[in-house]
């Protein structure tokens, strides 16, 4: 930190406070010397000029009331401005905004940087971290990161951005000058733990997940005082209640979901200790129940065989009070995984009318394994729970009753059977993208992969005892994809959750990765592995708009006002689980858990790449008047 | 364990192409030269066998091919051993492997030509004396490292000893992500974390210690274990295996020709075997 840009970044904050003075936020703002940070965080995400956390307010509706841009005016689209963060791989998540900075996220090393939206290509402040290199070789799947928290400060403590690091760190940033405030150590690379999840803040407290189920680490998510980095609470995904942090009205509401003890019961032994269930998606928050929402990962080991048991509360949604951990429920989606359906996957809030007409407030989670979850997020009823395509089969239903699926042998993993076309693959139909819902039309727009696997398990005796249990996977295009090709894998679809219907679908050459973003001007936004960002028509689904970016996009769209001006803005930068055989430059198809073989076309349309790309109607920005930023004698303070 | 039908499973992982030693030609068919005995070796599988024919299974094969008047050819394969019967023999790259489990039911196997058991690996000065799997349950011992996919995660497991142990042993592979790939940590890896201090014990199979015990200038101990495990379940888990010469199904008339070899050759191999340092236990 130079003298030169600490007065930069607090100039900047005085316009920041002088922009928002005149607006209701500002009142709400001097106001709130009482108020916790979340209500101060919900009233910044009530101005549709912010981006204040991954899915734009506590909703995590990837939503926006912004008309500028809209299906008349959405073939100006321009390109106004860019940002390259210097780092290939991987760029997961979107950047933030609030007041008149955008914070930036980069994969490994984890660097953030803080732009002026006045002169976006001046860099505020930047802070990159001094990692243990291990973290690269420990992470699964590339080296990505989903982004940032911001903490909106108070009388005592300015605003701080959060970031998680690759080597399992959570660290507090000052918002104004880029200084480390604390840095904690969430888990131990030295355990095989990494961390890739975006930070998330209630009130004064930020929540990190964990990563790293592969290796027997033990999922558990931790809420930090943000002044202090002191831990509040730790919950485990499995073990004794205790750890779990169970209320004692754990699942009272529905108690066929289990209630006590099934932490340990579920599994054999002592199994639960390194048993995953890993948290390293998406959180949601509702503060009028003050309980926040998220998915747990993948059972450990891998190999199912060697976990007999419902393997409690992996592949689970939770509903946790956010003062004190405790879980009010879990919903154990993927008893006793055996396909890799890690549901991590985003939680979208919505109040909506039921099918008999009662207003409920909901929670939908689009996940891995095929399959849309619509709950009431007040006590966990399962109210829908819908194929997001009707190819998924190795479930035939799930019955709302008791909650269980129903499984289709067929398309099981178990040793004696070599599995056929199970859709979807261990990819999932739906994995870390972060969609939206607009609740405008009432349907949840879903970037959706169309790929399905072969599974052959194998069993290889050695000498002296020893023998290797396996599978070889093999993952290939939907049967709606053109399979001779290895091309159509990836759908958009505009999904009612009340009804169940599709109100449209597309097909796509890749995956939908990174997820999708609403606005209020009738459309939808979402990036392609192959490098393109499109806008739909959210009625129809007619493609409106498109551009080429310089790499393929794994990350969602995000869209902000400055000066006036309607911004949308989209990391690129290709990467992630499809890219890792790009990447890596690997060529086993059944590397990567078959990745490679599933996107190996993938190279042809798109190349590494990193950074941020900013459109505006008619390419409009702050350049426009090519004055700004020029070189002036004496003028670089 | 060893069932022949989870073997024919696998058709889509990429093999790496056989290196070809030796003076003759590789041949398509079995039906390969009657005076000619093709090993499969792997180039992974120290101090068996490895890429320059150092093991001393590869010294082994010289003696039988010797004994029994064949040419010996030896087919190296670039993968794990346990890759061997199933992408050597049953592809017919191969008819014979010099080191399997007597038994072993995908393969013929000769009569035993020496018979050993798990052991521990401890450093001198630790004075550790146990010979029981039991044993590893001991205060002051709380590391150990060890090959995976065997009985010595068992022995963790049943002495309450696995799951503390499980972040050190991953970190000898670099914590990868082992789901569906076979990752193996190298016996000498597993030899040297003894001999320097960073695991309190080693659990190998005797043959795959004895030789990085020998050269160690850290003075290191190898005791074999004497009893076998038994399960909850009553099953019994052996810890001690003889071990044969493995031949394909359809060569019958090979396999009893290496067997006379074994009779003819036993001094010989018998001193390899004491020169790498196996313990071993009688034949009975």
């Amino acid at each position: 930190m130079t003298l030169k840009t600490a007065r930069r970044a607090r100039l900047s904050r005085l316009v920041l406070t002088t922009a928002l003075g005149g607006s209701m936020l500002g009142a709400s703002l001097l106001a709130s010397t009482t108020a916790g940070a979340n209500d101060k965080l919900v009233e910044l995400a009530k101005d549709s000029a912010n981006w204040v956390m991954t899915g734009r307010d506590y909703n995590e509706q990837n939503y926006s009331e912004m008309t500028d841009i809209n299906k008349e005016t959405v073939k100006n689209l321009k390109p106004a401005w860019s940002f390259s963060t210097g780092v290939l791989h991987g760029h997961e998540g979107t950047p933030l905004v609030v007041g008149d900075r955008m914070f930036v996220h980069s994969p490994y090393p984890n660097t953030v940087f803080a732009l002026d939206l006045n002169e976006p290509g001046h860099i505020l402040w930047q802070n990159k971290p001094k990692q243990n290199p291990t973290a690269r070789t420990v992470a699964c799947c590339d080296v990505v990161n989903r982004g940032l928290a911001y903490w909106p400060g108070d009388d005592d403590v300015g605003p701080l951005i959060f970031r998680t690091q690759l080597d399992g760190h959570i660290v507090a940033i000052d918002a104004d000058t880029g200084e480390t405030r604390w840095n904690m150590e969430n888990a131990d690379i030295k355990v095989g733990a990494t961390l890739t999840i975006a930070p998330y803040v209630i009130k004064d407290m930020v929540l990190v997940g964990s990563s790293g189920a592969e290796l027997g680490v033990r999922g558990y998510v931790t809420a930090y005082d943000v002044k202090t980095g002191e831990r509040r609470w730790r919950a485990f995904a499995t073990g004794p209640d205790k750890d779990l942090l169970l209320a004692k009205d754990f699942n009272a509401p529905n108690p066929h979901y289990g209630q006590f003890g099934l932490g340990t019961k579920t599994w054999e032994g002592d199994a639960w200790k390194i048993g995953g269930g890993t948290n390293w998606g998406w959180y949601a928050y509702d503060p009028e129940e003050n309980l926040f929402y998220y998915g747990s990962g993948n059972p450990a080991p891998w190999n199912e065989t060697m976990r007999p048991g419902d393997n409690k509360w992996t592949m689970a949604i939770w509903g946790r009070d956010a003062d004190t951990g405790e879980a009010k429920f879990a919903y154990q989606k993927t008893p006793h995984d055996e396909w890799d359906y890690a549901g991590v996957n985003v939680m979208m809030l919505s109040e909506q009318e039921d099918k008999e007409g009662n207003m409920r407030k909901l929670l939908t989670h689009p996940d891995r394994n095929g399959i849309v979850y619509t709950l009431d997020r007040t006590n966990g009823d399962l109210i829908s729970a819908d194929k997001m395509d009707d190819t998924v089969n190795w479930v035939r239903e799930v019955q709302l009753d008791t909650g269980l699926p129903v499984r289709d042998p067929e398309y099981g993993t178990r040793m004696d059977h070599n599995a056929r076309d199970i859709c979807p693959s261990a990819m999932g139909y739906h994995n870390q993208g972060h969609d939206s819902y607009d609740p405008e039309r009432k349907v949840f727009m879903l970037g959706i992969n169309h790929i399905c696997m072969d599974w052959e398990p194998f069993m290889l005796p050695y000498r002296a005892g020893q023998f290797f249990v396996g599978a070889t996977l093999n993952m290939y295009p939907g049967p709606k994809g053109d399979r001779q090709n290895a091309l159509g894998l990836g759908q958009v679809k505009a999904y009612d959750a009340i009804t169940g219907e599709m109100k449209w679908e597309a097909m796509e050459r890749f995956s939908v990765w990174g997820g999708t973003m609403a606005t209020a001007g009738g459309l939808t936004f979402y990036g392609t592995l192959d490098g393109f960002i499109k806008a739909r028509d959210s009625d129809t689904g007619e493609l409106l708009w498109k551009f080429k970016l310089p790499s393929g996009v794994i990350g969602h769209p995000m869209t902000y006002r400055h000066d006036g001006r309607q911004y949308i803005a989209i990391n690129y930068g290709v990467g992630g689980w499809p890219g890792v055989g790009l990447v890596f430059d690997l060529k086993d198809p059944t590397a990567g858990l078959g990745s490679v073989g599933a996107f190996k076309r993938l190279q042809e349309y798109t190349q590494m790449g990193g950074g941020v790309m900013v459109f505006s109607l008619d390419g409009e920005s702050p350049y426009s008047d090519p004055n700004v930023g020029e070189y002036v004698a004496g003028s670089d303070l | 364990m060893a069932r022949r039908m989870y073997c024919a499973a696998v058709g889509a992982a990429v093999l790496a192409a056989p290196l070809m030693t030796g003076h003759a030609l590789a041949t398509d068919k079995r039906a390969a030269a009657s005076d000619t005995m093709r090993v499969c070796a792997s180039t992974k599988d120290a101090p068996y066998s490895d890429k320059d024919l150092k093991g001393f299974e590869n010294r082994i094969a010289e003696v039988i091919a010797e004994e029994a008047g064949l040419k010996l050819e030896t087919v190296l394969i670039d993968k794990d051993a346990i890759f061997l019967v199933r992408d050597g023999i049953e592809k017919d790259l191969c008819e014979v492997i010099i080191g399997v489990d007597s038994g072993d039911e995908r393969l013929l196997t000769t009569k035993p030509y020496y018979k050993t058991s798990y052991a521990f690996v401890s450093r001198m000065d630790r004075a550790f004396d146990g010979n029981t799997w039991q044993d590893v349950d001991r205060e002051g011992f709380k590391t150990f490292a060890y090959r995976y996919y065997g009985p010595a995660e068992t022995i963790l497991k049943y002495t309450g000893r696995y799951e503390y142990n499980l972040i050190y042993q991953s970190s000898l592979i670099g914590f990868e992500d082992r789901r569906n790939r076979y990752t193996q940590v190298p016996a000498k890896r597993v030899v040297d974390e003894v001999a320097a201090g960073n695991a309190d014990l080693g659990i190998l199979f005797a043959p795959e210690a004895a030789r990085y015990v020998r050269q160690s200038r850290q003075p290191l101990k190898i005791t074999l274990i004497s009893n076998d495990i038994e399960r909850s379940d009553g099953k019994i888990i052996p810890l001690t295996y003889a071990q044969s010469v493995g031949v394909a199904e359809d060569r019958p008339e090979l396999k009893a020709r290496i067997e006379k070899a074994l009779e003819t050759g036993r001094a010989r191999i018998k001193a390899i075997l004491e020169e790498e340092g196996i313990p071993t236990v009688p034949l009975s």
